[in-house]
């Protein structure tokens, strides 16, 4: 629908993790948007973050040494 | 050689019911339809009255579905009605919000999974035919809210968004609203009572 841009996704261990990457990562001003992990990663109930994949490393380095990733893959 | 029944452009359960006619005085028929619910459908009567049962999909997104009369064909199949249900095909839905939150327990995991819910709801086979939100549920479709991009493409896809106009100006929104059309009690009572809800 609008998968024009390249997009990746941050896996995290948590719920919990992942609501405060959303957090650390809005109030540094990186756009990142919270989703559903694609049923293609995993079938699992969980939520993930997609960035853009421009701001790949700026958003890993936010979230350095204040949330584990689990890991960061192209969407 | 089959007999052609050419069931394309045909409304459900018309497919099903040309097919039906046909096989009950035909050994063999070649049934084309132009949509995957009309071939589930047809499929399905076929099986059900034991018929040998073959699919083609054409390259013009048709498909050819070959049935074939075994000797004792089951002639009650004819006569139940549910082989000739529209099931398959999906009927339209209403999503309502009636809090920012998806569930109750804690608020912060709530909005969350809401997010995740509109999301989804984007990625679906079928978008809502109406969305509506009230109580908390309006403070979604307000201009600093996380979901609003995701509340865009499902109006610009189709859906229809509508706000309960007493919530709205209950939290002091109504300088604030960035998408939807205001509503009230006798709409949502009207649309709630004669549709298909999912509420997160």
């Amino acid at each position: 629908m609008r998968e024009t841009k390249n997009y990746n996704v941050i896996l995290f261990n948590s719920v919990s993790h992942a609501m405060l990457a959303e957090k650390l990562l809005k109030n540094s001003g990186i756009p990142n948007k919270l989703i559903p992990v694609p049923r293609h990663i995993s079938s699992d109930c969980g939520v993930c973050l997609r960035i853009l994949d421009s701001d790949k490393e700026n958003a890993t380095g936010v979230l350095e040494g204040k949330v584990a990733i689990n890991e960061v893959r192209n969407n | 050689m089959p007999v052609k029944i050419d069931a394309r452009g045909q409304a459900c359960p018309m497919p099903v019911i040309m097919a039906k006619k046909a096989i009950a005085e035909n050994d063999s028929i070649v049934v084309t339809v132009d949509n995957p619910a009309a071939m589930e459908n047809v499929r399905r009567l076929g099986a059900k009255a034991g018929c040998s049962v073959q699919v083609d999909k054409n390259s013009d997104n048709c498909f050819d579905i070959y049935l074939t009369r075994s000797k004792d064909i089951d002639a009650d199949a004819f006569q139940d009605d549910d082989a000739i249900s529209c099931s398959t095909q999906k009927t339209p839905y209403v999503a309502v919000i009636s809090a920012e939150t998806m569930g109750t327990g804690d608020d912060a995991l709530g909005k969350t999974l809401m997010k995740a819910f509109i999301n989804t709801l984007i990625q679906s086979d079928e978008i809502p035919e109406k969305i509506l939100f009230y109580n908390s549920g309006v403070k979604l479709a307000a201009k600093d809210s996380d979901v609003l991009d995701d509340l865009k493409t499902l109006s610009d896809s189709g859906a229809e968004l509508l706000l309960c106009g007493t919530c709205v100006n209950f939290f002091g929104l109504s300088e604030s609203i960035g998408i939807g059309k205001l509503t009230n009690m006798y709409e949502i009572v009207s649309i709630m009572s004669s549709s298909r809800i999912i509420k997160p």
